[in-house]
Protein backbone atom coordinates (compact mmCIF):
# COMPACT_ATOMS: atom_id res chain seq x y z
CA UNK A 1 0.00 0.00 0.00
CA UNK A 2 1.83 3.37 -1.05
CA UNK A 3 1.84 5.63 1.93
CA UNK A 4 1.26 8.29 -0.01
CA UNK A 5 -2.43 7.39 -0.95
CA UNK A 6 -5.00 9.12 0.76
CA UNK A 7 -7.71 7.50 2.06
CA UNK A 8 -11.18 8.51 2.79
CA UNK A 9 -14.43 6.69 3.89
CA UNK A 10 -16.80 5.19 0.99
CA UNK A 11 -20.09 7.09 -0.19
CA UNK A 12 -23.01 5.53 2.22
CA UNK A 13 -20.46 4.92 5.53
CA UNK A 14 -20.62 6.99 7.93
CA UNK A 15 -18.79 7.36 11.79
CA UNK A 16 -20.47 8.21 14.40
CA UNK A 17 -20.34 8.30 18.33
CA UNK A 18 -22.94 5.29 19.71
CA UNK A 19 -23.85 6.62 23.46
CA UNK A 20 -25.04 3.05 23.91
CA UNK A 21 -21.63 1.30 23.75
CA UNK A 22 -19.55 4.17 24.44
CA UNK A 23 -17.67 3.56 21.53
CA UNK A 24 -17.23 5.23 17.89
CA UNK A 25 -18.74 3.18 14.86
CA UNK A 26 -18.57 2.95 11.41
CA UNK A 27 -22.12 2.25 9.78
CA UNK A 28 -22.22 0.95 6.37
CA UNK A 29 -24.81 -1.46 4.10
CA UNK A 30 -24.91 -4.44 6.21
CA UNK A 31 -21.63 -3.15 7.92
CA UNK A 32 -21.28 -2.34 11.91
CA UNK A 33 -17.61 -2.02 12.86
CA UNK A 34 -16.97 -0.99 16.59
CA UNK A 35 -13.94 0.82 16.77
CA UNK A 36 -11.56 0.56 19.34
CA UNK A 37 -9.43 3.55 20.63
CA UNK A 38 -6.71 2.82 18.08
CA UNK A 39 -8.83 2.64 15.01
CA UNK A 40 -11.17 5.97 16.00
CA UNK A 41 -7.94 8.18 16.05
CA UNK A 42 -6.99 6.59 12.85
CA UNK A 43 -10.28 7.15 11.08
CA UNK A 44 -10.54 10.34 12.98
CA UNK A 45 -7.59 11.68 11.06
CA UNK A 46 -9.65 10.58 7.06
CA UNK A 47 -9.97 14.51 5.98
CA UNK A 48 -9.76 13.83 2.03
CA UNK A 49 -6.33 15.41 2.68
CA UNK A 50 -3.93 13.83 4.44
CA UNK A 51 -1.93 10.39 2.91
CA UNK A 52 -1.27 7.68 5.19
CA UNK A 53 2.14 8.93 5.74
CA UNK A 54 0.96 12.15 6.99
CA UNK A 55 -1.72 10.52 9.22
CA UNK A 56 0.65 7.93 10.97
CA UNK A 57 3.47 10.61 11.51
CA UNK A 58 0.93 12.97 13.44
CA UNK A 59 -0.34 9.85 15.46
CA UNK A 60 3.16 9.08 16.25
CA UNK A 61 4.05 12.39 17.63
CA UNK A 62 0.68 12.98 19.14
CA UNK A 63 0.89 9.87 21.08
CA UNK A 64 5.14 9.34 21.48
CA UNK A 65 5.02 5.93 19.90
CA UNK A 66 7.43 4.93 17.45
CA UNK A 67 7.19 5.91 14.06
CA UNK A 68 7.53 2.61 12.30
CA UNK A 69 5.17 1.36 14.49
CA UNK A 70 2.30 3.35 13.97
CA UNK A 71 2.84 3.28 10.24
CA UNK A 72 2.62 0.03 10.27
CA UNK A 73 -0.99 -0.36 12.51
CA UNK A 74 -2.18 2.48 9.88
CA UNK A 75 -1.46 0.72 6.75
CA UNK A 76 -2.84 -2.66 7.80
CA UNK A 77 -5.86 -0.82 9.51
CA UNK A 78 -6.43 1.41 6.24
CA UNK A 79 -6.07 -2.11 4.02
CA UNK A 80 -8.18 -3.88 6.20
CA UNK A 81 -10.85 -0.72 5.92
CA UNK A 82 -10.41 -0.90 1.58
CA UNK A 83 -11.10 -5.02 1.70
CA UNK A 84 -14.36 -4.40 3.74
CA UNK A 85 -15.40 -1.71 1.35
CA UNK A 86 -15.55 0.93 4.02
CA UNK A 87 -12.68 3.33 2.67
CA UNK A 88 -11.44 4.12 -0.48
CA UNK A 89 -8.02 4.93 -1.93
CA UNK B 1 -18.87 -15.62 24.76
CA UNK B 2 -19.54 -12.02 25.21
CA UNK B 3 -22.62 -10.80 27.24
CA UNK B 4 -25.51 -10.02 24.96
CA UNK B 5 -26.02 -6.20 23.79
CA UNK B 6 -28.80 -4.54 21.41
CA UNK B 7 -29.61 -5.81 18.32
CA UNK B 8 -27.70 -3.72 15.83
CA UNK B 9 -30.26 -4.18 13.15
CA UNK B 10 -33.86 -3.20 13.05
CA UNK B 11 -36.13 -4.69 9.77
CA UNK B 12 -39.01 -2.71 9.46
CA UNK B 13 -41.57 -4.45 7.32
CA UNK B 14 -43.60 -1.62 6.48
CA UNK B 15 -46.25 -4.04 4.10
CA UNK B 16 -46.29 -7.15 1.88
CA UNK B 17 -47.75 -5.29 -0.45
CA UNK B 18 -45.34 -5.19 -3.74
CA UNK B 19 -46.09 -4.78 -7.75
CA UNK B 20 -43.46 -7.21 -8.29
CA UNK B 21 -44.45 -11.52 -7.70
CA UNK B 22 -41.13 -12.83 -7.46
CA UNK B 23 -41.42 -16.81 -6.86
CA UNK B 24 -38.68 -17.28 -4.17
CA UNK B 25 -40.11 -14.18 -2.17
CA UNK B 26 -39.22 -13.95 1.12
CA UNK B 27 -42.14 -12.74 2.85
CA UNK B 28 -44.65 -15.52 3.88
CA UNK B 29 -47.49 -17.65 1.99
CA UNK B 30 -50.08 -15.86 4.01
CA UNK B 31 -49.83 -12.38 2.86
CA UNK B 32 -50.56 -9.55 5.51
CA UNK B 33 -53.19 -7.07 3.29
CA UNK B 34 -53.19 -3.65 3.36
CA UNK B 35 -55.88 -3.40 6.09
CA UNK B 36 -53.14 -5.10 8.74
CA UNK B 37 -50.49 -2.88 8.73
CA UNK B 38 -49.45 -0.71 11.19
CA UNK B 39 -50.18 3.64 10.63
CA UNK B 40 -47.44 5.95 11.31
CA UNK B 41 -47.55 6.71 14.48
CA UNK B 42 -46.54 2.51 15.42
CA UNK B 43 -44.06 3.11 13.48
CA UNK B 44 -42.16 6.49 14.82
CA UNK B 45 -42.67 4.73 18.33
CA UNK B 46 -40.76 2.20 17.19
CA UNK B 47 -37.65 3.97 15.64
CA UNK B 48 -37.50 6.35 18.80
CA UNK B 49 -37.89 3.22 21.18
CA UNK B 50 -35.31 1.04 19.04
CA UNK B 51 -33.11 4.32 19.03
CA UNK B 52 -33.27 4.41 22.48
CA UNK B 53 -32.07 0.69 23.13
CA UNK B 54 -28.82 0.88 21.28
CA UNK B 55 -30.27 -0.16 17.83
CA UNK B 56 -27.44 1.32 14.89
CA UNK B 57 -29.46 0.62 12.06
CA UNK B 58 -32.86 0.43 10.11
CA UNK B 59 -33.65 -1.62 7.23
CA UNK B 60 -37.00 -0.45 5.90
CA UNK B 61 -38.29 -3.23 3.82
CA UNK B 62 -41.67 -5.15 2.56
CA UNK B 63 -42.63 -6.20 0.30
CA UNK B 64 -42.02 -2.91 -1.11
CA UNK B 65 -41.41 -0.45 1.50
CA UNK B 66 -41.87 2.62 -1.09
CA UNK B 67 -45.59 2.10 -1.44
CA UNK B 68 -45.40 3.27 1.96
CA UNK B 69 -46.69 7.18 1.51
CA UNK B 70 -45.29 8.06 4.77
CA UNK B 71 -41.38 6.44 3.93
CA UNK B 72 -39.59 9.45 4.27
CA UNK B 73 -40.91 10.69 7.21
CA UNK B 74 -40.04 7.25 9.05
CA UNK B 75 -36.22 7.72 7.23
CA UNK B 76 -36.07 11.04 8.81
CA UNK B 77 -37.08 10.49 12.51
CA UNK B 78 -34.54 7.54 12.01
CA UNK B 79 -31.82 9.63 10.54
CA UNK B 80 -32.53 12.30 13.45
CA UNK B 81 -32.35 9.71 16.09
CA UNK B 82 -29.00 8.67 14.58
CA UNK B 83 -30.16 5.20 13.04
CA UNK B 84 -28.40 4.45 9.39
CA UNK B 85 -31.09 4.40 7.02
CA UNK B 86 -31.16 1.80 4.56
CA UNK B 87 -33.74 1.12 2.28
CA UNK B 88 -34.24 -2.20 0.29
CA UNK B 89 -36.58 -1.92 -2.66
CA UNK B 90 -37.95 -3.05 -6.09
CA UNK B 91 -36.99 0.64 -7.38
CA UNK B 92 -40.33 0.15 -9.88
CA UNK B 93 -42.13 2.96 -7.93
CA UNK B 94 -39.54 5.26 -7.00
CA UNK B 95 -38.92 8.28 -9.30
CA UNK B 96 -37.17 11.08 -8.76
CA UNK B 97 -39.33 13.51 -6.88
CA UNK B 98 -39.43 10.55 -4.20
CA UNK B 99 -35.85 9.77 -4.23
CA UNK B 100 -34.94 13.04 -4.04
CA UNK B 101 -37.38 13.55 -0.64
CA UNK B 102 -35.72 10.04 0.85
CA UNK B 103 -32.57 11.88 0.13
CA UNK B 104 -33.18 14.64 2.02
CA UNK B 105 -34.63 12.98 4.78
CA UNK B 106 -31.14 11.85 5.70
CA UNK B 107 -31.13 7.95 3.83
CA UNK B 108 -27.79 6.49 3.81
CA UNK B 109 -28.14 3.70 1.23
CA UNK B 110 -30.55 2.00 -1.31
CA UNK B 111 -30.31 -1.57 -1.93
CA UNK B 112 -32.13 -2.41 -5.19
CA UNK B 113 -33.08 -5.80 -6.33
CA UNK B 114 -32.46 -6.66 -9.86
CA UNK B 115 -34.29 -9.95 -11.37
CA UNK B 116 -31.38 -10.56 -13.97
CA UNK B 117 -29.21 -8.49 -16.55
CA UNK B 118 -31.60 -9.04 -19.41
CA UNK B 119 -34.99 -7.46 -19.78
CA UNK B 120 -36.78 -10.37 -20.77
CA UNK B 121 -35.73 -12.42 -17.83
CA UNK B 122 -35.73 -10.18 -15.00
CA UNK B 123 -38.85 -8.63 -16.03
CA UNK B 124 -40.44 -12.24 -16.49
CA UNK B 125 -38.83 -14.14 -13.18
CA UNK B 126 -40.57 -10.61 -11.51
CA UNK B 127 -43.34 -11.04 -13.34
CA UNK B 128 -43.66 -6.59 -14.13
CA UNK B 129 -42.95 -5.94 -17.52
CA UNK B 130 -41.05 -3.01 -18.19
CA UNK B 131 -39.58 -2.89 -14.39
CA UNK B 132 -35.95 -3.84 -15.81
CA UNK B 133 -35.60 -0.29 -17.41
CA UNK B 134 -37.21 1.26 -14.42
CA UNK B 135 -34.71 -0.23 -11.87
CA UNK B 136 -31.89 0.95 -13.90
CA UNK B 137 -33.18 4.38 -13.92
CA UNK B 138 -33.58 4.61 -10.53
CA UNK B 139 -30.38 3.07 -9.96
CA UNK B 140 -28.92 5.87 -11.63
CA UNK B 141 -30.38 8.85 -9.28
CA UNK B 142 -29.49 7.13 -6.02
CA UNK B 143 -25.77 7.72 -6.78
CA UNK B 144 -26.57 11.21 -8.59
CA UNK B 145 -28.07 12.04 -5.42
CA UNK B 146 -25.38 10.79 -3.31
CA UNK B 147 -26.70 8.12 -1.59
CA UNK B 148 -25.01 4.87 -1.58
CA UNK B 149 -26.25 2.00 -3.85
CA UNK B 150 -26.02 -2.07 -3.32
CA UNK B 151 -27.07 -4.32 -6.71
CA UNK B 152 -29.11 -6.67 -4.78
CA UNK B 153 -29.25 -10.23 -7.53
CA UNK B 154 -30.71 -13.17 -6.46
CA UNK B 155 -29.61 -15.88 -8.24
CA UNK B 156 -31.46 -19.43 -9.50
CA UNK B 157 -31.37 -21.99 -12.21
CA UNK B 158 -33.25 -19.09 -14.34
CA UNK B 159 -30.67 -16.44 -14.22
CA UNK B 160 -27.49 -17.77 -13.25
CA UNK B 161 -26.17 -17.79 -16.93
CA UNK B 162 -26.48 -14.16 -16.56
CA UNK B 163 -23.88 -13.36 -13.39
CA UNK B 164 -21.16 -12.03 -15.84
CA UNK B 165 -23.36 -9.47 -17.00
CA UNK B 166 -25.15 -8.76 -13.49
CA UNK B 167 -21.93 -7.99 -12.52
CA UNK B 168 -21.03 -5.48 -15.22
CA UNK B 169 -24.18 -4.11 -14.55
CA UNK B 170 -23.67 -3.36 -11.11
CA UNK B 171 -19.87 -1.39 -12.61
CA UNK B 172 -21.47 0.60 -15.11
CA UNK B 173 -24.34 1.58 -12.52
CA UNK B 174 -21.58 2.90 -10.10
CA UNK B 175 -22.74 0.60 -7.49
CA UNK B 176 -20.60 0.69 -4.16
CA UNK B 177 -21.78 -2.75 -3.26
CA UNK B 178 -23.30 -6.19 -5.20
CA UNK B 179 -25.12 -8.69 -3.29
CA UNK B 180 -25.25 -12.14 -5.17
CA UNK B 181 -27.54 -14.31 -2.92
CA UNK B 182 -28.67 -17.73 -3.91
CA UNK B 183 -31.99 -18.29 -3.74
CA UNK B 184 -33.08 -19.58 0.21
CA UNK B 185 -35.12 -22.12 0.47
CA UNK B 186 -38.05 -21.13 2.65
CA UNK B 187 -41.96 -20.01 1.74
CA UNK B 188 -42.22 -18.78 -2.08
CA UNK B 189 -38.86 -20.42 -2.76
CA UNK B 190 -39.54 -23.51 -1.25
CA UNK B 191 -42.54 -23.94 -3.25
CA UNK B 192 -40.84 -23.04 -6.15
CA UNK B 193 -37.73 -25.20 -5.75
CA UNK B 194 -37.31 -27.52 -8.64
CA UNK B 195 -38.29 -24.13 -11.33
CA UNK B 196 -35.40 -22.64 -9.19
CA UNK B 197 -32.67 -24.92 -8.21
CA UNK B 198 -29.13 -24.52 -9.77
CA UNK B 199 -27.04 -27.73 -10.68
CA UNK B 200 -23.73 -28.43 -9.43
CA UNK B 201 -21.71 -27.46 -12.48
CA UNK B 202 -23.63 -23.95 -12.46
CA UNK B 203 -23.21 -23.33 -8.74
CA UNK B 204 -19.41 -24.20 -9.04
CA UNK B 205 -18.81 -22.00 -12.14
CA UNK B 206 -20.91 -18.91 -10.00
CA UNK B 207 -18.63 -19.37 -7.01
CA UNK B 208 -15.17 -19.10 -9.41
CA UNK B 209 -16.56 -15.85 -11.10
CA UNK B 210 -17.48 -14.56 -8.13
CA UNK B 211 -13.90 -14.88 -6.14
CA UNK B 212 -11.88 -13.66 -9.48
CA UNK B 213 -14.10 -10.75 -9.62
CA UNK B 214 -13.70 -9.90 -5.77
CA UNK B 215 -10.21 -9.50 -6.78
CA UNK B 216 -10.37 -7.74 -9.72
CA UNK B 217 -12.80 -5.69 -8.04
CA UNK B 218 -11.52 -4.92 -5.10
CA UNK B 219 -11.24 -1.28 -3.66
CA UNK B 220 -13.99 -0.66 -6.59
CA UNK B 221 -17.07 -2.65 -5.87
CA UNK B 222 -17.71 -4.59 -2.90
CA UNK B 223 -18.82 -8.15 -3.75
CA UNK B 224 -20.95 -10.49 -0.67
CA UNK B 225 -21.78 -13.67 -1.96
CA UNK B 226 -24.47 -15.66 0.00
CA UNK B 227 -23.87 -19.42 -1.65
CA UNK B 228 -26.89 -22.08 -1.93
CA UNK B 229 -26.80 -23.90 1.00
CA UNK B 230 -28.39 -26.99 -0.11
CA UNK B 231 -24.50 -27.70 -1.84
CA UNK B 232 -22.66 -25.92 1.26
CA UNK B 233 -20.90 -28.54 3.68
CA UNK B 234 -21.76 -26.33 6.66
CA UNK B 235 -24.53 -24.21 7.39
CA UNK B 236 -25.06 -20.43 7.48
CA UNK B 237 -25.02 -18.93 10.40
CA UNK B 238 -28.54 -17.55 9.80
CA UNK B 239 -28.97 -13.94 11.26
CA UNK B 240 -25.63 -14.47 12.41
CA UNK B 241 -27.58 -16.42 15.42
CA UNK B 242 -31.19 -16.09 16.50
CA UNK B 243 -31.99 -13.56 18.56
CA UNK B 244 -27.86 -12.04 18.36
CA UNK B 245 -28.07 -9.25 16.11
CA UNK B 246 -31.41 -8.36 14.37
CA UNK B 247 -34.88 -8.01 15.30
CA UNK B 248 -37.44 -8.27 12.75
CA UNK B 249 -41.40 -5.98 12.87
CA UNK B 250 -43.84 -7.46 10.71
CA UNK B 251 -46.27 -5.05 8.88
CA UNK B 252 -48.61 -5.67 11.58
CA UNK B 253 -46.39 -5.29 14.20
CA UNK B 254 -45.00 -8.53 15.47
CA UNK B 255 -41.30 -8.51 16.65
CA UNK B 256 -39.98 -11.50 15.11
CA UNK B 257 -35.83 -12.81 15.36
CA UNK B 258 -36.09 -13.45 11.36
CA UNK B 259 -38.67 -12.86 8.81
CA UNK B 260 -39.43 -16.78 8.80
CA UNK B 261 -39.57 -17.58 12.43
CA UNK B 262 -43.88 -17.86 11.85
CA UNK B 263 -43.30 -21.04 10.00
CA UNK B 264 -42.04 -22.64 13.14
CA UNK B 265 -45.15 -23.85 15.63
CA UNK B 266 -45.86 -23.02 19.05
CA UNK B 267 -43.47 -20.17 19.28
CA UNK B 268 -45.86 -16.92 19.84
CA UNK B 269 -44.27 -13.31 19.43
CA UNK B 270 -44.70 -10.30 21.15
CA UNK B 271 -46.24 -7.10 19.43
CA UNK B 272 -44.21 -3.69 19.38
CA UNK B 273 -46.04 -1.00 21.01
CA UNK B 274 -47.77 -3.36 23.27
CA UNK B 275 -44.52 -4.62 25.10
CA UNK B 276 -40.98 -2.45 25.03
CA UNK B 277 -38.94 -3.76 22.56
CA UNK B 278 -36.53 -3.71 24.93
CA UNK B 279 -38.26 -6.45 26.86
CA UNK B 280 -39.10 -8.53 24.05
CA UNK B 281 -35.23 -8.88 22.91
CA UNK B 282 -33.48 -9.33 26.35
CA UNK B 283 -36.76 -11.61 28.10
CA UNK B 284 -39.19 -12.70 25.24
CA UNK B 285 -39.79 -16.67 24.64
CA UNK B 286 -39.33 -16.13 21.06
CA UNK B 287 -36.31 -14.78 21.23
CA UNK B 288 -34.29 -16.92 24.00
CA UNK B 289 -35.75 -19.81 22.45
CA UNK B 290 -32.84 -20.52 19.97
CA UNK B 291 -30.63 -18.27 21.38
CA UNK B 292 -27.01 -19.20 21.96
CA UNK B 293 -26.39 -23.11 22.17
CA UNK B 294 -28.57 -24.44 24.89
CA UNK B 295 -31.22 -25.59 23.18
CA UNK B 296 -29.21 -27.57 20.84
CA UNK B 297 -29.69 -31.41 20.32
CA UNK B 298 -26.89 -33.82 18.58
CA UNK B 299 -24.47 -33.57 16.58
CA UNK B 300 -24.97 -29.61 17.00
CA UNK B 301 -24.27 -29.93 21.33
CA UNK B 302 -20.86 -30.96 20.80
CA UNK B 303 -19.76 -29.81 18.01
CA UNK B 304 -16.83 -26.87 18.12
CA UNK B 305 -18.53 -25.04 15.47
CA UNK B 306 -21.30 -24.55 17.21
CA UNK B 307 -20.66 -20.69 18.16
CA UNK B 308 -19.73 -20.16 15.01
CA UNK B 309 -23.03 -21.26 12.96
CA UNK B 310 -25.14 -21.72 15.89
CA UNK B 311 -26.39 -25.12 14.27
CA UNK B 312 -27.79 -23.50 10.99
CA UNK B 313 -30.98 -22.36 9.93
CA UNK B 314 -33.79 -23.04 12.46
CA UNK B 315 -36.49 -22.64 9.78
CA UNK B 316 -34.61 -25.00 7.28
CA UNK B 317 -34.14 -27.63 10.29
CA UNK B 318 -38.23 -27.27 10.81
CA UNK B 319 -39.05 -27.05 6.57
CA UNK B 320 -36.00 -30.57 5.61
CA UNK B 321 -35.94 -31.96 8.75
CA UNK B 322 -39.19 -31.57 11.01
CA UNK B 323 -37.94 -30.38 13.55
CA UNK B 324 -36.69 -26.59 14.52
CA UNK B 325 -33.86 -28.01 17.17
CA UNK B 326 -32.19 -30.70 14.47
CA UNK B 327 -29.00 -29.76 12.97
CA UNK B 328 -29.67 -27.71 9.88
CA UNK B 329 -30.05 -30.32 7.26
CA UNK B 330 -27.55 -28.87 4.68
CA UNK B 331 -24.70 -29.45 7.86
CA UNK B 332 -22.77 -32.54 6.42
CA UNK B 333 -23.19 -33.82 10.02
CA UNK B 334 -26.45 -34.46 9.92
CA UNK B 335 -27.74 -37.68 9.21
CA UNK B 336 -30.11 -36.42 6.57
CA UNK B 337 -27.59 -34.17 4.35
CA UNK B 338 -27.16 -36.74 1.87
CA UNK B 339 -30.53 -36.99 1.28
CA UNK B 340 -31.04 -32.82 1.19
CA UNK B 341 -27.78 -33.11 -1.75
CA UNK B 342 -29.38 -35.43 -3.75
CA UNK B 343 -32.94 -33.67 -3.85
CA UNK B 344 -31.18 -30.72 -4.84
CA UNK B 345 -29.28 -32.45 -7.93
CA UNK B 346 -32.72 -34.53 -8.84
CA UNK B 347 -34.89 -30.92 -8.74
CA UNK B 348 -32.25 -29.03 -10.15
CA UNK B 349 -32.59 -31.46 -13.64
CA UNK B 350 -36.15 -31.01 -13.24
CA UNK B 351 -37.81 -29.81 -16.45
CA UNK B 352 -39.78 -27.35 -14.16
CA UNK B 353 -39.91 -23.72 -15.85
CA UNK B 354 -42.94 -22.43 -14.86
CA UNK B 355 -43.28 -20.46 -11.64
CA UNK B 356 -46.06 -20.31 -8.63
CA UNK B 357 -45.34 -16.36 -8.58
CA UNK B 358 -46.13 -14.81 -5.16
CA UNK B 359 -49.65 -13.32 -4.70
CA UNK B 360 -51.95 -11.39 -2.21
Amino acid sequence: MDPSSVPTLRRGIRRQFDATRGAHVLLGPERVIVLDDIAEAIVAQFDGHRSIAEISSHLAGKFEADANEVAADVTAFVRELVEKGLASL
Amino acid sequence: MTELGPPLALMAELTHRCPLQCPYCSNPLELLKAGAERDTAFWLGVIDEAAALGVLQIHFSGGEPALRPDLAALVERATTRGLYANLITSAVTLNEAKLAALAQAGLAHVQISFQGARPETADRIGNYRGGHEKKLEVARLVTQLGMSLTVNAVVHRQNLAELPAIIDMAVALDADRLEVAHVQYHGWALKNRAALMPDRQAFDQADLLVSQKRQELQGKLFIDYVVPDYYARAPKTCMGGWGQKTMNITPDGRALPCHAAETIPDLTFDRAGETPLRQIWFESVAFQTFRGTSWMQEPCASCDLKHIDFGGCRCQALALAGDARATDPVCHLSPLHSQVLQMAESESGADVREFVYRRV
